[in-house]
């Protein structure tokens, strides 16, 4: 086992880096994104509410292999070209901006809304109470849900080997067909994709247990 | 400079067929104690919070420290008019019933916290400031806890000094003592008979009768969405305000003592 890791190094050691940097660039374009759609989910305009319902309504109805294929495979038919790890980045971050923003409007809804007018009532503006009121501590509450969400998306970044992606799934399954040692290879594999994450968990309990000390 | 700082006239809102507020006129001038009673549904807090717009009344004219907003039903509000309103909310202070603190941020970081983010005064200076407020409300020494640490009456004496940091020419209490327990209203009352010793012009909707009776110039009923009087406290709470006041009175006797016991 230690020597097939040993082989698979050189491939792996790269594919390692695109799944992290496919699943951390994903949450951040996707938090950016979602924000926004959060944001216009608890608009007064009737239009923005409407648009954002549909946009979470439809990616998170469908599956994410067929937002994958669709904009590697389908938008090349309009001239609409990426290569593959732009593909896989695009679709994986409006896919977690569907499930974030979702994560980030319940931790606004969550703010006593008495924190809004307390903060109109001196007289601060919708986007200046937002920033250093309601969402420090909306994104309190939201922490645990968005931190399964960043986990979900290291995860889901495996179905970028679909599309040519060199990623830890594909880098397992060109080892393992070179070799036949298919059982090591992704239980390797595996072992990395839970160690990543148990990281980011660690990561994210320790971000948790700074914020609440003070708050209550 | 107006000596008048609140101005009132028609104002109404109504919720479908309820009516909160019908054509209420209302002045206030400047170093006046105003309180507000009345039952519960009377309308006084919707007519409080309509005074900053945290509530948007319907229709009719309110001018709040020389900003002049005129509403008319089914008009928006102009960008102008939200000009006025942002205008007249930094000259205007509210303390709430539930206190509404900012539970993320310390004691002295709540009370400065509309002067580095509103006025835009350097962090530095506004904590000298705001050292200053919380030793005026008697919380010098609880500068860098949290809210969740304080009691109620705690809480709400920071609430007013977080109003007070915005050096506001009208405060708005809402309720300020109904959420504290009998023996933490006293330390807020006394920082509000302070404030009105001071000179402050203060708009006050409350059930403390004695409060009233006391530290008011005026007190204001409210019943069924209008002012059925506006008297000053002695002949309020004298024999000649009327059966239906003396009731209300009473009645406000018998349930401030019931609460003491």
């Amino acid at each position: 086992m230690f020597e097939l890791l040993i082989r698979s190094w050189p491939l792996l050691k790269t594919a390692i880096g695109v799944t992290i940097c496919l699943g951390l660039g994903a949450f951040f374009f996707g938090s950016i994104l979602g924000m926004l759609i959060a944001l216009m989910r608890n608009s007064s305009v009737r239009l923005l509410r409407f648009m954002a319902f549909m946009y979470v309504s439809v990616f998170r109805g469908t599956p994410l292999l067929v937002q994958i294929l669709l904009i590697y495979f389908g938008l090349p038919n309009y001239g609409i070209e990426f290569g593959p790890v732009t593909s896989a980045l695009i679709a994986l971050s409006l896919f977690s901006a569907a499930y974030l923003s979702e994560n980030f409007r319940s931790g606004i809804n969550a703010v006593d809304p008495g924190q809004w007018e307390a903060s109109f009532s001196m007289g601060m503006g919708y986007w200046k109470c937002l920033q250093r009121i309601i969402l420090p501590q909306a994104l309190r509450v939201a922490l645990p849900s968005i931190g399964g969400q960043m986990v979900a998306l290291i995860k889901d970044t495996s179905l970028a080997s679909i599309i040519t992606v060199v990623e830890m799934t594909s880098v397992a399954q060109q080892m393992g067909a070179a070799t036949f040692r298919y059982m090591e290879m992704f239980l390797m594999v595996g072992f990395i994709y839970w160690f990543i994450n148990q990281c980011l968990t660690l990561v994210q309990t320790y971000i948790e247990g700074r914020l609440s000390r003070r708050m209550s | 400079m107006s000596d008048i700082k609140i101005n009132v006239q028609g104002l109404s809102k109504s919720y479908g067929q309820l009516v909160v507020l019908n054509n209420i006129d209302l002045q206030v001038n400047s170093g006046e104690v105003v309180v507000i009673l009345g039952p519960s549904g009377s309308g006084k807090t919707t007519l409080l919070r309509s005074l900053n717009f945290l509530s948007q009344a319907d229709s009719g004219v309110l001018e709040v420290c020389g900003h002049r907003v005129t509403l008319e039903p089914e008009r928006a509000l102009s960008r102008a008019d939200q000009a006025q309103i942002m205008a007249l909310r930094r000259k205007t202070a509210m303390v709430f019933q539930s206190f509404n603190l900012f539970p993320h941020l310390t004691v002295l970081e709540n009370v400065i916290e509309g002067l580095v983010s509103v006025r835009h005064v350097p962090k530095r200076v506004a904590m000298i400031r705001g050292h200053e407020l919380l030793a005026q409300v008697g919380l010098a020494d609880k500068a860098m806890s949290y809210p969740a640490r304080l009691s109620g009456g705690q809480k709400q004496r920071v609430a007013i000094a977080r109003g007070l940091s915005m050096s506001p020419e009208v405060i708005l209490f809402d309720e300020p003592t109904s959420a504290l327990d009998p023996e933490l209203r006293d330390e807020v009352l006394t920082v509000m008979r302070e404030l009105a010793d001071a000179g402050m012009t203060m708009v006050i909707v409350t059930h403390e009768m004695n409060f009233a009776r006391q530290a008011a110039d005026r007190v204001i009923f409210m019943e069924g969405g209008v002012i059925v009087k506006d008297a000053s406290p002695v002949e309020f709470f004298g024999v000649t305000s009327g059966e239906r006041i003396q009731q209300f009175i009473r009645m406000g006797h018998v349930e401030h003592e019931y609460t003491n016991t």
